[in-house]
């Protein structure tokens, strides 16, 4: 077994096989995506925050005493959970773009590949790019050696570019399982902090934003973020580590006073 | 508008219905963030589709915690601000709660 068949990558099509140039996705998805956590979800977050900072304010001569007091301290903490969730969900929405990126330029240079292929003497079957006839010996049992070697480079180079554009897009996507890992990690312990009723919450018992999607039942991803949220570390009063975001002002801080 | 002396030379001030405004005001973006996910998009993610599958899960899941907790501080300021019969204390003590 081949290295690459081994880490299950399409670098396996690189074989006898041929050159696979069919990479599935659509690039378009990803920035969709993109859009929508950057447009509409960290949009409505950064809404809801900026309500909040509008009562506190409003309410910081309506409501004085312990009462409003602990109102305001409430308050306070859902703006800064607000802020922080904003602006990683921006951070979520350019992971994503990069891989929509990356996954757009691998399908146009193996299509590209695909499309030289036929003028530079190889083969193509479907979306396989083939050696062709001069590595076929019950084709061309006699082929001039300078033919040959001059095909076997050919193919050489056309193997090595496509096994290049393979590995590049699975490095992003290990790449950027890397980064949703320790963000999702980030976030429960971020979240934690909040306590109140999301943390009195009954084990296994949840509640997500309402989605339509179809991953919406899986039940082995719940599980492992319920999992991870249930083994974070001890409540923090600030931000973990890595989730600021210095490029991003705080929304008090875009308020008119 | 309700104002009580208390011990000490200060006072209490309750705003009622601006207290109702910033709740229901807390409810509605709260609405409008859980609402979000209606909207979330899908397609062919490819090989990434376990790794976007993930990620969507995991923002889902931070901003349905913002939600709830924009919820209870609202729902939580409407009682303190319609209970008259609650000290000041005790009304302090509901946002409190679970943490």
């Amino acid at each position: 077994m081949s290295a690459s068949e081994r880490d299950g990558s399409g670098l396996a099509a690189m074989g006898g096989d041929g050159i696979e140039t069919h990479v599935p996705g659509d690039p378009a998805a990803f920035h969709a995506l993109a859009t929508f956590l950057r447009g509409c979800l960290a949009d409505r977050i950064e809404a809801l925050a900026a309500e909040a900072v509008g009562h506190r304010r409003r309410l910081a001569d309506g409501w004085r005493g312990e009462a409003g007091m602990a109102f305001g301290v409430s308050l306070g903490r859902l703006v800064g959970a607000c802020d922080q969730v904003a602006a990683d969900v921006e951070a979520a929405a350019a992971q994503v773009d990069t891989l929509g990126d990356t996954l757009h330029a691998t399908q146009s240079g193996l299509a590209a590949l695909r499309g030289l292929a036929p003028s530079r003497g190889m083969e193509v079957v479907g979306t396989r790019i083939l050696p062709g006839r001069l590595n076929d010996p019950l084709l061309a049992p006699m082929p001039d050696l300078r033919d040959f070697t001059a095909a076997s480079t050919v193919w050489n180079e056309t193997r090595s570019a496509a096994e290049d554009l393979w590995r590049r897009w699975y490095d992003a996507v290990n790449e950027s399982g890397g980064w949703v890992s320790e963000h999702a990690s980030l976030l429960a312990t971020l979240l934690a902090s909040l306590g109140s009723a999301t943390a009195a919450r009954q084990p296994g018992q949840r509640h997500r934003v309402r989605t339509r999607a179809p991953h919406q039942g899986d039940a082995a991803q719940a599980g492992r973020l319920a999992g991870r949220r249930g083994t974070s570390p001890q409540r923090r009063r600030g931000p973990p580590p890595g989730l600021h975001r210095p490029h991003r002002r705080p929304v008090r801080d875009r308020l008119p006073p | 508008m309700r104002s009580d002396p208390v011990a000490g030379g200060g006072e209490i001030t309750l705003d009622h219905a601006a207290v109702r405004d910033a709740a229901a005001g807390l409810l509605t973006a709260a609405e409008a963030v859980d609402a979000a996910g209606a909207d979330l998009p899908w397609g062919d993610f490819g090989e990434a589709g376990a790794l976007i599958a993930t990620l969507s899960a995991a923002y889902t899941e931070a901003a349905a915690r913002l939600v709830t907790e924009a919820t209870v501080v609202a729902l939580t300021a409407r009682v303190a601000g319609d209970d008259l019969t609650r000290t000041d204390a005790e009304q302090a003590d509901l946002f409190r709660i679970g943490r």
